[in-house]
């Protein structure tokens, strides 16, 4: 079977997410997850934005402190923004949401760290963002395909 | 008047024009955002466009959106200078993006109608997701969610939740600022099915005499089995009232209702 995991030579994917990105999922999608990941937790070669490992030091901090000014908040309302806005949900429901994403207070931000079995994922459903080398992502990822590992 | 012509298609129109914008300077986002191709939002905005059909001219934010789409149109044919266009696609995007957010604040969801019933959304979840939380503190939020909302209809009662009486345990008491008020007893159920209706109300009843003759029942209910639908929403003293956790809201006119009884007894009392 053409697994991720014999594609790209790796057992796990990381990535780090934020519990309001995770709830809207659970509450609107059906616990299907839209998430990128590294195939390390820890990937040198690429951005700050694209390592969970850095990203959850970043977000654990801003949380704490609640940092309601930090640009990473703001960049997580906006992705979270795109992505309802580009779903197939009723124009009502993203109307609500996007009234929810910027309500939001900072600590619905806190971030958990997720490890990715890619053995039990095919590699069809595999999104190569090609931004930075180690960063790809994954359109539907259940419940059963990930394990938190920092809540 | 801005909030008269709100409606979610406004909405998601000016998020659509954003995102369309990204999708032109910066194709690596848009791709972490969605799985639809620009030609499919294309054609999403187009007919969501076709639906406003001549309202577009009648009000400013109406107008606004006619520009934004030319704008996004112009830069996205922009051949010379294709730095500038980027970097006014970049704006245009935020800008878009913003002025959605903004409009956001100001929509006010409708409860949403039985047939899409979101109320279902417990049911839905998977069972086997560890981080889901247990039956019984799903119960709790919507219990204490419902209340709340209730009590904005009966301003200066107060809550106490989960009371025990000698013979069983209320989810929750709802105490009047007075004498001349009832007191109101709540229970709350995820689903209501037709089987067990009776059964439920009856306890309901029971619990609701104890009280004394003035008092009410309340039976606030996640779902409600589509056989019951017809079904008076208010049987001697006890009012099925069916509450939509998504937008906060109840369905129907129960809650009203129920207020209207409550403050006649006001009324009745003084004549």
């Amino acid at each position: 079977m053409s697994t991720v995991e014999r594609h790209l030579g790796r057992r796990f994917g990381f990535s780090c997410q934020a519990w309001l990105a995770i709830d809207i999922a659970d509450r609107f999608f059906r616990s299907n997850y839209r998430t990128w990941f590294s195939t390390s937790l820890n990937p040198q070669m690429n951005g700050s934005s694209s390592n969970p490992l850095i990203l959850f030091q970043e977000l654990d901090r801003i949380v704490q402190v609640n940092d309601h000014n930090h640009s990473r908040v703001e960049q997580f309302r906006i992705r979270l923004s795109n992505w309802i806005t580009g779903s197939s949900l009723p124009a009502a429901d993203v109307a609500a949401l996007l009234k929810e994403i910027v309500s939001a207070p900072v600590p619905a931000f806190r971030p958990q760290i997720w490890k990715i079995d890619l053995r039990s994922i095919h590699i069809s459903r595999l999104i190569s963002l090609g931004q930075f080398p180690d960063e790809y992502q994954l359109a539907d990822v259940i419940p059963g395909e990930i394990k938190v590992i920092v809540p | 008047m801005i909030e008269k012509i709100i409606d979610e298609n406004v909405i998601l129109l000016f998020a659509l024009l954003g995102l369309r914008a990204l999708a032109e300077y910066d194709p690596a986002e848009y791709a972490r955002a969605t799985d639809s191709s620009k030609i499919e939002l294309d054609s999403r905005i187009n007919s969501l466009f076709e639906g406003l059909g001549n309202r577009q001219t009648e009000n400013v934010l109406l107008v606004e959106l006619a520009s934004k789409h030319s704008q996004l149109t112009a830069l996205t044919n922009e051949t010379r200078g294709r730095n500038a266009a980027i970097f006014l696609l970049k704006q245009l995007h935020v800008s878009c993006l913003e002025r959605a957010q903004q409009l956001s604040l100001l929509y006010e969801p409708e409860p949403r109608p039985r047939e899409v019933s979101r109320s279902t959304l417990f049911s839905e979840r998977n069972k086997f997701d560890p981080r889901d939380k247990d039956e019984r503190s799903e119960h709790e939020e919507f219990l204490r969610l419902a209340t709340m909302r209730l009590l904005r209809e009966l301003p200066r009662y107060s809550a106490s939740f989960e009371v025990l009486t000698p013979k069983t345990q209320i989810d929750c008491m709802l105490n009047p600022p007075s004498d001349d008020l009832p007191m109101i007893v709540v229970e709350a159920r995820m689903r209501l099915r037709e089987s067990d209706a009776d059964r439920v109300i009856k306890l309901l009843k029971r619990s609701v005499s104890a009280w004394g003759k003035r008092a009410l029942g309340t039976l606030i209910c996640a779902t409600i089995d589509p056989l019951l639908w017809d079904r008076p929403i208010q049987k001697d003293r006890v009012f099925i009232l069916e509450f939509d956790v998504e937008s906060n809201a109840f369905r129907g006119q129960g809650a009203g209702e129920l207020s209207r009884i409550v403050w006649n007894q006001i009324d009745n009392s003084k004549s």
